[in-house]
């Protein structure tokens, strides 16, 4: 429990500092920027209560948001993000249910069930900020391409990240 | 009162997502306000000291470009030098200049977070209240006009970018006197759009565009971009100009920050000229 506290902790900063200091610079043609910060509301163990996960989505985009000047757009995709977390863990959830000592990882879902985990929480979230940066739907398209090319870009960065992680099972 | 708490007990979830929800939403409108200043920006004391601990370690790449740069300037400014100018007048004369009043200041930043990939860029400078700067003055470069500083903290500085999509600024046709406009129009970091001008004007591309005297942010004759295409709109009586500008957004390292003396004294004498 402490233990999982603790590697949270450093999750959020290192990833709140990598995203501001070196993926806020990326841009390759003005149409793809990653948000990789979103992966730590995604790695949050399923023990994790439900206020908790909205209170860390509020404190985390707030977070990036004060880095990058935005008034409130990160933390605002990223409170919806947390929102829809539950309902769609409970649309994907495995027969048997979760276990409370699992991770939602690729190592114990495997890469279909986190492909349609990461993806609908990835769109929605840069759906949202893409959206609400415009605010309007004035650039429906060039937005719309933004976003489809952003989610892939943060996907491909977030699927990258998954090899990182060990299976403390199979060791 | 029972029902009341019921209510809440039950219904704790979605009212604290909506109460976050709506405080973030909140935040981005309140932040869409350029006369206001906002609670949470990069020139706060935590974001303005990473921000600047880290352009001091990325600042080492950049140095060839800024040396080159540098010794350019340095080349110009010598040659403005009175020791450049032979002169035929031996014994020196004395000026006291009572006709010329100091207008402008000018204060030496470093840039230590620049963004362009937003609709609403903003660059975080290493001056704040402490050396002066003030909100709503001029930022410029060796190159061009660079943004208007928006929050000040004591250290530190933001600027809202010409990169910023409700920066206007006031500009002319160097070889007309044309007034126009200058807006970004979110495409890339190196074109903006200028409103649109009378298509009797022969302009071409590659004719300058400077600041104008109407902007009370920067000098006049401030160099800001040139002609890089147009084309008729709206019943071939006018042009629709996309210009490029003249600074490089990516590599800004050093700007200067313009404190315009006599700003307050113009912007309150128009202000009363206003009220009758």
């Amino acid at each position: 429990m402490i233990n999982e506290i603790i590697k949270n902790s450093i999750r959020f900063f290192f990833l709140v500092l990598l995203q501001v200091l070196i993926l806020n610079h990326i841009q390759l043609s003005g149409y793809l920027n990653p948000f990789l910060y979103v992966l730590f509301i995604l790695m949050l163990p399923f023990q994790t209560p439900d206020w908790l996960v909205l209170i860390l989505a509020f404190v985390l985009g707030i977070s990036i948001d004060m880095f990058s000047d935005t008034g409130g757009l990160h933390a605002a995709s990223t409170v919806l993000m947390a929102f829809i977390r539950q309902p769609v863990l409970k649309l994907l959830a495995p027969r048997e249910g979760y276990d409370i000592i699992q991770q939602p990882t690729v190592q114990q879902f495997g890469i279909g069930w986190f492909f349609s985990y990461a993806g609908i929480l990835v769109v929605v979230h840069h759906f949202v900020l893409f959206y609400l940066e415009t605010f309007g739907f004035s650039e429906f398209f060039s937005t719309f391409f933004r976003i489809i090319l952003s989610s892939f870009f943060t996907l491909t960065l977030i699927f990258i990240s998954q090899f990182f992680y060990s299976n403390p099972k199979k060791q | 009162m029972r029902n009341l708490i019921l209510f809440f007990t039950r219904n704790y979830y979605i009212l604290l997502f909506l109460s976050l929800e709506s405080l973030a939403v909140f935040l981005v409108i309140q932040g869409n306000h350029f006369q206001r200043s906002r609670f949470l920006n990069s020139s706060n004391v935590i974001s303005g000291n990473i921000y600047e601990l880290y352009s001091g370690i990325t600042d080492y790449f950049g140095l060839k470009y800024e040396n080159q740069k540098l010794a350019s300037e340095n080349v110009m400014l010598r040659n403005q030098l009175r020791e450049s100018f032979s002169t035929e007048l031996k014994s020196p004369i004395v000026i006291t200049d009572s006709l010329h009043k100091k207008q402008y200041i000018y204060i030496s930043a470093k840039v230590v977070n620049n963004s362009i990939n937003k609709r609403k860029n903003y660059l975080t400078l290493n001056v704040g209240s402490k050396q002066g700067v003030k909100s709503e003055m001029g930022v410029i470069s060796s190159d061009g006009i660079v943004g208007i500083v928006r929050d000040v903290s004591e250290n530190f500085s933001s600027v809202m970018s010409v990169l910023h999509e409700i920066v206007r600024i006031p500009i002319i046709i160097k070889k007309f006197g044309e007034k126009s406009v200058l807006k970004w129009d979110g495409a890339d970091e190196w074109h903006a759009k200028i409103e649109p001008i009378p298509s009797h004007l022969e302009i071409a591309k590659g004719d300058t565009l400077v600041t104008s005297s109407n902007s009370s942010f920067f000098p006049e004759g401030i160099m800001v971009g040139t002609i890089d295409r147009f084309e008729k709109v709206a019943g071939n009586t006018f042009y629709d100009v996309t210009i490029k500008l003249s600074t490089n957004f990516n590599r800004l390292t050093y700007v200067t920050v313009v404190n315009n003396l006599m700003k307050e004294e113009q912007t309150k004498l128009e202000k009363t000229s206003q009220h009758d």
